[in-house]
């Protein structure tokens, strides 16, 4: 797409293969009919008549195979809109060949979890050479990063007797011949001009607002830019004490000693330093949704986790990410820039096993009606430890001044549980919620009511928790109860 | 697919509805009089009804759409009632049930009363029209071309149809079809014409003496050999040897 010679020469599309559709044999059939009566009925205008089916069946061999030189861009109205906001799609397929590709039946690759609300991305053309063809709609957003598919592409030849499937992603194209250099010339130079020009893109980043986070219990004994409560050196002030030998002489509070004659020292507070593990729960319990369209928590918890991660680095933190599902990953704390694109992408990752959400049409009902944790863990306390076993490795292979701060729709004891076993080992802790639960029938309201009840319990451990619900700035309340946030 | 997760994907209408004005404009071309003729103008208007009642339907008005539906199967039936009380020999009769049964079947596969149905009736209604054609060719009093434009009218009718069907399950009812389903409706129109041309011009120059045995062994051989090529046909040069 860069280069300037050319935008056909990324090989990553899958080839095209022409294959035959047989639909005229339908001909054939017609042709013996006809022709069968006429001659067992001596009728000479019937067998004529076969004529007709033998030129439909001959017609498919002398239409010429479609050669799918096409190329795709994608363009959107805003690449990073806010939840719930509309976004207009728009993906343009040309025909950069020297043939009139007389049917193409484009699909854009809408990104799995978002839904189309106008319009539709589905068009059939006929595409002259040069020519293109658009389709637009317009999708709604939700927290994540969401990924655009390939386009899928279905050329068939004029007669519909040979098929062509590929593959096209944005700002590639599916030429499987020297077709498109054919063209050649100013023509040719042009058309990869415009297209090097077209905005492509290939992902919609829904982002969560961030207002602040949850205030530290311990930092790393590093300089860095959250101050803290303990004396030391700084710039603002923290206390005055007694003088000890050996504290330095510009830090003795000389107008003190030259009213009182004691001897005290100033303590300022020091900027230090915060480490903060950021663990997502992608567990396949809970890949949940409050209803249909509506973002899983671990789609949404992993965007608004994201952003947090974002936030906590942007303040100077040191960030590692933890991914507690059926396929465990740990970045240990870090930052710079890298880094911080190591953890989106982990963060945002679609969630591994998402059949359990997708495989009924009411799976979010089922979601929200299951009886939390009781039949949840009954069925699956193998991998309930393994979960356990992963929190731990968690707390083992992080430093012991990293606080955890801990993403978890708490649909059932799990989350609670991973924050108990990080406060028991003295690590700083705070508890992120995404709200999927709904109050559309008794067992969705029991579900929100246990999950209030979590709540409750982290905070009165005094753990900082975010009742956070898609499509709201996520807040922190104070960890002794405070303000509910919607007063629920 | 997704996308709209679930568009309908019933058959597209652009197609569907040359697909049934193709079928009645053979089935004008086999009327023998102007009682016959209005039989399947009958017929005509109530698979136009059907059809207009599945296009209400998919926007959504689903009791104008109801009403038109049951109207419109109505009328067909009528029609072919008609047919069956046609005051003629009964041969002249089948073919002319065959001839309004044929149309609203496939107006019927067109609606579609059931989706995974639409394939399936399209042939159905298919056979009934080439029947139709059969049985009026068996019968003295029909003009040569007639009967072949008839059938190239049933082809065009099955082709469209067919295409239509692919067209809603490959992009969906909402999807802008008309372009693509003209281009191909000119290709097999264009086809059948040179099938005609070939057809009378054959008739014309060929040997009137031949015996029939011969012929008919020509014309096996020829649709032996057009099957084979059909089917193992291999898309030729230009898309099989670029690779690079």
């Amino acid at each position: 797409m860069t280069d300037g010679d050319g935008v056909c020469e990324d090989p990553g599309d899958t080839p095209p293969n022409p294959e035959r559709t047989g639909r005229w044999l339908t001909a054939v059939a017609i042709a013996l009919a006809v022709g069968s009566v006429g001659v067992y009925f001596g009728r000479p205008s019937l067998l004529l008549a076969a004529v007709v089916g033998l030129a439909y069946t001959a017609y498919p061999l002398v239409t010429t195979d479609p050669v799918p030189t096409l190329t795709l861009t994608r363009g959107v109205d805003d690449a990073s809109p806010a939840h719930g906001e509309t976004v207009t799609v728009t993906a343009t397929v040309t025909n950069t060949g020297s043939q009139t590709v007389p049917d193409v039946r484009i699909v854009d690759g809408v990104p799995p979890k978002l839904a189309v609300t106008e319009g539709t991305p589905r068009r059939a053309v006929a595409l002259p050479p040069g020519e293109s063809a658009t389709v637009s709609y317009t999708v709604e957003a939700s927290p994540g990063t969401h990924r655009f598919g390939p386009a899928t592409v279905t050329c068939y030849d004029r007669s519909g007797a040979v098929r062509v499937e590929t593959e096209l992603r944005a700002g590639t194209c599916s030429d499987r011949s020297d077709g498109a250099s054919e063209t050649g010339g100013t023509d040719g130079a042009d058309r990869t001009d415009k297209l090097a020009d077209a905005p492509t893109v290939s992902t919609l980043e829904c982002s969560v607002p961030v207002e602040g986070v949850p205030s530290p219990r311990e930092t790393l004994r590093a300089t860095g830019r959250t101050p803290v409560d303990t004396g030391g050196s700084g710039v603002a002030f923290h206390r005055t004490r007694e003088y000890r030998p050996g504290d330095p002489a510009d830090r003795i509070d000389w107008r003190r000693y030259a009213r009182t004659g004691a001897l005290t020292t100033v303590e300022f507070r020091p900027d230090r330093r915060r480490s903060v593990v950021v663990c997502l729960d992608a567990r396949p319990q809970s890949v949940r949704r409050a209803g249909d369209g509506e973002a899983d928590a671990v789609t949404a918890g992993g965007a608004a986790a994201a952003a947090l991660a974002t936030t906590f680095l942007d303040r100077g933190a040191r960030v590692g990410v933890a991914r507690l599902g059926p396929r465990f990953e740990l970045v240990a704390p870090g930052d710079g820039r890298h880094h911080r694109e190591r953890v989106t992408a982990l963060l945002t990752a679609p969630p591994e096993d998402s059949t359990v959400a997708f495989d009924g049409e009411n799976a979010g009902t089922r979601a929200t009606t299951a009886t939390g944790g009781v039949s949840g863990s009954a069925a699956s306390s193998g991998s309930a430890n393994e979960f356990a076993a992963q929190v731990d490795e968690v707390l083992e292979r992080t430093s012991g001044a990293a606080e955890v701060v801990t993403v978890t729709p708490l649909l059932d004891e799990f989350g609670v549980d991973a924050v108990r076993r990080a406060a028991e080992r003295g690590r700083g802790v705070a508890a992120l919620s995404p709200d999927v639960t709904s109050d559309g029938s008794l067992g969705a309201e029991l579900t929100g009511v246990e999950r209030r009840n979590r709540i409750e319990a982290l905070r009165s451990m005094g753990v900082p928790v975010g009742d956070w619900r898609p499509g709201d700035p996520v807040r922190w309340s104070r960890a002794n109860g405070g303000a509910r946030r919607d007063g629920r | 697919m997704d996308g709209d997760r679930s568009p309908d994907t019933g058959p597209a209408f652009p197609g569907s509805a040359v697909a049934v004005v193709a079928a009645l404009g053979a089935m004008v071309l086999l009327a023998t009089d102007p009682l016959g003729f209005a039989v399947v103008a009958v017929d005509g208007a109530g698979a136009g009804t059907l059809l207009l009642g599945g296009y209400l339907r998919f926007r959504g008005r689903r009791l104008v759409g109801l009403l038109a539906l049951t109207t419109g199967l109505a009328t067909v039936l009528v029609a072919v009632g008609l047919a069956t009380v046609y005051p003629a020999g009964w041969v002249t009769r089948v073919s002319l049930v065959l001839g309004t049964a044929g149309p609203g079947v496939l107006a019927v596969a067109l609606v579609p009363v059931r989706r995974s149905w639409a394939g399936r009736l399209v042939g159905l209604a298919t056979a009934l029209l080439v029947g139709a054609v059969a049985v009026r060719g068996y019968l003295p009093g029909i003009d040569r071309v007639s009967l072949l434009v008839a059938l190239v009218g049933v082809v065009v009718a099955w082709d469209a149809a067919d295409h239509a069907v692919g067209l809603g399950a490959d992009v969906g009812r909402s999807a802008v079809t008309v372009g693509v389903s003209a281009t191909h409706l000119a290709g097999s129109l264009s086809a059948g014409v040179v099938a005609v041309v070939a057809a009378v011009g054959l008739y014309a120059i060929g040997p009137s003496s031949v015996p029939l045995v011969s012929v008919v062994a020509l014309f096996a051989a020829v649709v032996a050999l057009l099957a084979a090529l059909a089917v193992d046909h291999v898309p030729a040069g230009d898309s099989v040897d670029l690779e690079p």
